[in-house]
């Protein structure tokens, strides 16, 4: 049901939400931009947008699923706008942030993993994030709004690309 | 890889952060823009003790040579007016005034701010803690310079009858004193608006986001 929700009550469950999802934010951060800059952005954009949605939040899905919903929602619109800037404007140089130095350098093969994802298109990067964190076909077609036989489609082509580079490169010795 | 082991790759991942605060590299920075400011301000008191020694110099001359009756070699005609003698006091409790409130204050602010350790944290308290202080001791600086004003202005008031030069030049000297006073107490208003309160708002939200727990 959805009804006025006071500003407290807000507070009380986005900060309850937050640091027990955030693992899942940082995922699809990671999948959607590429430097610190961009990830900061990102993960305010998709804070903020969390944040305004937890009044329209009616319960009728795992709170996992409807986080999940609304970051790559966010992540997309994002993208979509972060293109149409890029075109418009010469970059300058990517902000480097020196007080920012990253946490998870140690795990070769999952950055090779997200690089192989952000090759994909903008939708196939949130089937491929939601497969990945167990979501069934199902679940995957409720929250991109496509059918489920679509999903399958899609998710077994990704899965093959996905083994497929990585036979290639191994094979190439990478 | 198999998808299996793609997926194996997927699931080792944790819910850190992507990117931690360098707070070696940050602690760098604090350390060395406050080097720069705690100079400013070293710079400012320096300035305060030095004019207000200097003052209390003259001033004890003018009494010693009146004291010992050689008035009369440095050109003047008469000995000081027991009023001059007063207001000479007087000047002298100003300058005082002035550079031992500053004095005492900076004292037991540095009291204040000490702390055993040297953390990231501590130095930004510390930091915050004294330019906090900074801002408040300015706030109403236009109070403080009263008193070593009035002190120059009867110094000057003193200087000028026994040298013979005449009052009438109090006319603009003293419109001169309150422009300068204004002036002064302005320029440390601009100080305030313009460097400290941006600085504490930096130092703040620099401590909120080492603080918070979702970080």
């Amino acid at each position: 049901m959805i009804h006025a929700m006071k500003t407290n009550e807000q507070k009380r469950i986005f900060e309850e939400w937050l640091p027990q999802h955030r693992g899942l934010l940082f995922k699809v951060v990671r999948a959607y931009a590429f430097n610190p800059h961009d990830q900061d952005d990102l993960f305010q954009e998709i804070v903020t947008q969390v944040w305004n949605s937890v009044p329209n939040y009616r319960g009728d899905s795992a709170v996992t699923t409807w986080i999940y919903r609304v970051a790559l929602y966010s992540a997309m619109g994002w993208s979509k706008r972060e293109r149409r800037h890029r075109e418009n404007h010469q970059a300058i140089g990517a902000d480097d942030r020196p007080l920012l130095q990253p946490s998870s350098l140690e795990n070769p093969q999952l950055d090779w993993l997200y690089e192989q994802i952000s090759h994909l298109d903008e939708i196939d990067r949130s089937l491929t994030l939601l497969m990945l964190d167990g979501f069934s076909y199902r679940e995957i077609a409720a929250t991109m709004g496509i059918s489920q036989s679509h999903v399958g489609v899609k998710l077994n082509r990704i899965k093959k690309r996905l083994t497929e580079q990585s036979k290639k490169e191994q094979k190439h010795g990478v | 890889m198999e998808f299996e082991d793609i997926q194996v790759v997927w699931n080792s991942q944790h819910d850190k952060p992507l990117y931690g605060v360098d707070e070696v590299g940050l602690h760098k920075i604090l350390r060395s823009k406050s080097q720069r400011f705690r100079r400013l301000i070293y710079w400012q008191q320096l300035q305060t003790y030095g004019s207000s020694l200097l003052f209390l110099m003259l001033i004890a001359a003018i009494l010693l040579v009146n004291y010992f009756g050689l008035l009369g070699k440095i050109g003047s005609s008469r000995a000081l007016a027991g009023w001059e003698i007063l207001a000479l006091l007087v000047a002298t409790v100003g300058w005082l005034q002035f550079s031992l409130s500053v004095y005492f204050g900076q004292k037991q602010q540095k009291n204040r701010e000490q702390s055993d350790t040297q953390s990231l944290l501590d130095d930004l308290d510390r930091e915050i803690k004294h330019t906090t202080y900074q801002i408040r001791t300015r706030k109403n600086l236009l109070m403080g310079f009263i008193p070593p004003y009035i002190g120059t202005g009867l110094f000057l008031l003193v200087v000028f009858g026994v040298t013979g030069v005449s009052r009438w030049i109090l006319i603009p000297v003293i419109p001169g004193l309150i422009f300068a006073l204004v002036t002064e107490s302005r320029s440390q208003r601009r100080l305030v608006d313009r460097e400290m309160v941006p600085r504490l708002r930096d130092l703040e939200t620099l401590r909120e986001k080492l603080t918070d727990p979702h970080r």
